[in-house]
């Protein structure tokens, strides 16, 4: 028993021991102590920042036959797996640096985006270099087998025209030329003026598709492009013409390749201020084409590891550092005969304090997260509602759509549309109209002669009533600028087209919230959405009678302004 | 370092120039023999420094009231730019203020120079006077032109300046009693400050929770502008925060030599801005994560540590000797006005450009410097 005992007691030494030299080694001075806090820090925010990264991006050099490198960038969606490949070309003073976005828009859609620098005054060492892009996308793990776009701008649509006329032997499951002229290649394959006489193109033509090859034509084999062509082209180039890309299209055509050609109205060489919808279209064109059993279904939500996981290093130094500083405290220091009555009074002070801190955040915090009732509205009415919001709460408050709402989401719709309408647009809006159009969270409101089909629709996305902050904090600054509601209507048509795709395939049953954050939805769901967000920057705005929505220009209703098309893709 | 795009940009000039500006300042005018004399030509650079911040608060020309805050001018004083103002501002907040408790105390110091025989140097007791009311008057004019600035990095950056003079204050008081600890060893100075320091720092807080909750609606511009750094629906900081988690993508991307002089902005704009914001500038304003997204990980991290061994001062040699009083507060002086501007430039930015890098190296020179060791030696 006393040996036991004895063991027991040497083990207990031995630890107290261990502990010992375990505080001896951590006495870490404050001098060595910060410095490996930050490092702690600052590598978990940088993982943490890494995690919420929706893309991994590869920046590669490949080595071209004459030994010069050739850089490159893949951006892919995460998590990354075998997808489509969109090859991204710029147009001339382009480089990797100004690529970034419609690399990103591809990746978005689920496909992986390369971009590569490339020779710009040299049709022979872009051919090589293309070579080399090739040889390294066949390599690589995440490329999908024959599921390749290539898609050219301006100078780049130029280069890869050339390049599949002079290598065959090379081809894309989809080429894709964004305002791309003729090329010198073409010019002895065939005249194709008589062709345009033969066939005969509109000039107002938006889309001409060929379902297979004409009897006047040549032979199919002996036209070196096999894929599928998608042609867009601004109506005002002012660089290569429209009846280039017309032209192309007729001979395209004519030997028997798929052409769809997209002749934008009003829009010039670059396609502005529509260039970011014009690649969303072309995105969505291409994951159509090259995964047609998998099409875009919308973003999924990814889940990533909460903030503090990775600060938890960083916290258990801390925490560590505090421990084995409190045990060399001084006795001294804690020792209650040196307090004096100020002391004490000072802790109890800064206890009350801490106490009446904590129980105020708690009175602002607490309630606005719980459900809708008489209670909460209550104490919404005595906390938290300031006196200029007041009239707006009430009537909000006073709707029967709130059943089972959290009150945020109500003092939200509060918040936002009183502060865009006292202190952030530039145009009046009527305090009735205001009230009905801009407040409501409510997409029909006031709206009775809608159609059933319509109005269904319409309450479907009224059961997801919390939409105005992510749609206010994606819009608001893109019409911050805008002295009309006509102009930031465009604006809001415009950037929404580039976020949420229209697909009959989309799911009908989404709310408002859901469409933003899948980014696809069908017409109605699209009108639905495009009414929330014009309401979100400030616009009055309701469905028509028709579905369509509609906005108040200050004395009027008005259509509200189309994106300039809503899908290259063959419904 | 890539030349080609290392010399289409003046960060990278900017970012030498300061340091040796910084060095030249230190080691020609504070570091110079006669012996005895660097502490008063600290002084000196720090009284020229004040009286040319002191004047830019005179220099709002039209470029003054370029900026708004609610119907509110900003001001902006010679710069372009109404943060850069600010964080210069605090600077000169504290330097006067430093000076003000320096400049009294200072007095015993230029008696025993009198006796060392170094008459010259030393300042009457009407210019000693007269000092102390200009660092008041500085004080005050400077501490209504940071409020004016509306720059809330500036006002983070003098309130972490203040506590951090105020600490070395507190610190460098002789303590009052004989009280030792158990083992006979006398107490540091300020311990009862630091034995306390747990429920000043919840007393703070909880005054600064309950300011929130009660006046963050208020009409008052300069708090309205305070607490808007926690307004959810102010998008400059939100911008900020978007920012500086997009450098640290580009960072963690580019670990070991970063992307390079003049690549993070367009990187930013073009690959890593997230898709709800329409506008990337905001990266410019971070400048620590912006040195790790252009040079890399280890160049932060040696930067870092040299400030950081600068202000906290590194192993003390054998040979070392103990401070005086007067040039120990001195170093404290540079080290606060160094902290206003290192906080500043998390915030809003400043060590590439001229106007604030170049006090600030020049300040964090000063304070590390062992002035007093060469003076005894």
């Amino acid at each position: 028993m006393n040996l036991a005992a004895k063991e027991c007691r040497e083990r207990k030494e031995e630890r107290r021991m261990f502990l010992r030299s375990m505080c001896s080694f951590a006495a870490i001075p404050f001098r060595f102590f910060m410095p490996l806090l930050a490092v702690a820090v600052f590598l978990g925010a940088m993982y943490w920042a890494k995690s919420r990264d929706p893309f991994e991006r590869i920046w590669f050099s490949v080595k071209v036959t004459n030994h010069e490198k050739m850089k490159g960038v893949v951006v892919l969606p995460k998590p990354v797996r075998p997808c489509p490949v969109a090859v991204y070309f710029h147009g001339s003073g382009g480089t990797l640096m100004t690529d970034g976005n419609a690399l990103r828009q591809f990746a978005e859609l689920g496909m992986a985006a390369v971009g590569m620098e490339y020779d710009q005054a040299n049709q022979t060492e872009f051919d090589e270099q293309f070579i080399a892009l090739n040889n390294y996308i066949k390599r690589q793990s995440w490329a999908l087998a024959n599921a390749t776009a290539w898609i050219g701008s301006s100078l780049g649509a130029q280069r890869t025209l050339s390049f599949v006329l002079n290598h065959p032997d090379v081809q894309p499951q989809l080429l894709v030329r964004l305002s791309g002229g003729w090329v010198g290649e073409l010019g002895e394959m065939s005249k194709v003026q008589d062709l345009m006489s033969e066939v005969g193109v509109a000039q107002s033509e938006h889309r001409v598709t060929n379902s297979g090859p004409s009897s006047i034509l040549h032979p199919p084999s002996s036209f070196p492009l096999h894929c599928p062509v998608l042609l867009v082209h601004g109506e005002k180039d002012e660089v290569f013409s429209v009846q280039d890309a017309q032209r192309l299209a007729v001979l395209l055509k004519a030997q028997g390749v798929t052409v769809a050609i997209k002749i934008l109205p009003e829009r010039r060489h670059g396609f502005e201020p529509d260039r970011a919808l014009v690649t969303r279209l072309v995105g969505e064109y291409c994951k159509a084409v090259l995964a047609p059993n998998e099409p875009f279904g919308g973003a999924k939500e990814r889940r990533v590891w909460p903030f503090w996981v990775y600060f938890t290093p960083a916290f258990i130094w801390a925490g560590f550092w505090v421990w084995q500083k409190n045990g060399r405290k001084e006795a001294l220091m804690r020792s209650k005969e040196l307090r004096s009555p100020w002391e004490k009074r000072l802790r109890w002070a800064a206890f009350g304090l801490a106490i009446l801190a904590i129980a105020d955040t708690a009175a602002h915090l607490i309630p606005s997260r719980l459900k809708m009732s008489g209670a909460t509205l209550n104490i919404a009415r005595k906390w938290l509602v300031p006196s200029k919001w007041r009239t707006d709460f009430e009537t909000l408050a006073a709707q029967p759509i709130w059943q089972g709402k959290q009150l945020k989401t109500l003092l939200e719709h509060v918040e936002l549309a009183n502060y865009d309408r006292n202190e952030l647009i530039n145009w009046k809006v009527d305090e009735q109209i205001y009230r009905e159009f801009v407040l409501s969270p409510m997409i029909d409101s006031g709206q009775e002669n809608l159609n059933q089909g319509t109005l269904k629709r319409v309450r479907r996305t009224g059961e997801e009533l919390n939409w105005r902050r992510p749609l206010w904090e994606s819009f608001y600054p893109r019409v911050r600028h805008e002295q009309t509601p006509e102009a930031a209507a465009e604006i809001v048509a415009r950037y929404l087209r580039e976020r949420v795709t229209i697909s009959p395939a989309a799911l009908p049953a989404d709310g408002i919230e859901s469409i933003w954050k899948r980014q696809i939805t069908d017409e109605k769901g699209f009108e639905c959405i495009y009414v929330a967000a014009l309401r979100s920057v400030g616009i009055a705005a309701r469905l028509n009678a028709t579905g369509r929505a509609e906005f108040w220009t200050s004395d009027k209703w008005m259509a509200a302004p189309r994106p300039i098309a809503s899908s290259f893709v063959r419904q | 370092m890539d030349y080609l795009t290392a010399s289409q940009t003046a960060q990278a000039l900017l970012l030498v120039d300061g340091a040796a500006l910084g060095q030249v300042t230190a080691t020609y005018f504070a570091g110079q023999p006669p012996a005895g004399n660097r502490s008063s030509r600290t002084r000196l650079i720090l009284f020229l420094l004040l009286i040319l911040l002191l004047s830019s608060v005179f220099c709002n020309g039209e470029k003054g009231l370029r900026f708004q805050y609610h119907a509110s001018a900003r001001w902006s004083g010679p710069w372009n730019n109404p943060n850069i103002f600010g964080l210069l501002m605090g600077v000169g907040t504290i330097l006067s203020l430093g000076l003000l408790v320096q400049t009294p105390k200072a007095k015993g110091q230029s008696r025993s120079n009198v006796e060392r025989g170094a008459r010259r140097h030393s300042i009457t007791e009407f210019g000693r006077f007269g000092l102390a009311i200009l660092c008041l008057v500085a004080a005050g004019i400077m501490a209504r032109a940071l409020l004016h600035s509306y720059s809330r990095g500036a006002w983070v950056g003098t309130v972490c300046g203040l506590f951090c003079l105020g600490l070395q204050f507190v610190n460098a008081r002789p303590h009052p009693g004989p009280l030792t600890r158990g083992e006979g060893e006398p107490l540091m100075p300020g311990w009862r400050v630091r034995a306390n320091a747990f429920s000043l720092t919840v007393i703070v807080f909880s005054v600064l929770v309950l300011s929130f909750w009660h006046f963050r609606k208020t009409e008052w511009h300069p708090a309205h502008r305070a607490f808007s750094a926690v307004n959810a629906d102010d998008f400059s900081w939100r911008n900020r925060v978007a920012a500086w988690e997009g450098t640290l993508q580009i960072t963690a991307e580019h670990p070991w030599f970063g992307a390079g002089w003049n690549h993070p902005e367009p990187l930013y704009g073009q690959y890593y801005l997230p898709t709800n914001l329409n506008e990337g500038t905001a990266i410019e304003m971070n400048d620590y994560l912006m040195l790790g997204a252009t040079l890399g990980v280890p160049a932060l991290f040696c930067f870092g540590m040299y400030v950081w061994l600068s202000l906290k001062g590194g192993v003390q040699g054998p040979n070392s000797k103990v401070q005086s009083h007067e040039t120990e507060w001195l170093k404290a002086v540079c080290r606060a006005g160094a902290i206003v501007l290192l906080v500043g430039f998390w915030f809003d930015g400043g060590l590439f450009k001229l106007a604030t890098a170049a006090p600030f190296w020049i300040l964090l020179e000063l304070g590390r410097r062992d002035l007093t060791a060469d003076e005894h030696g």
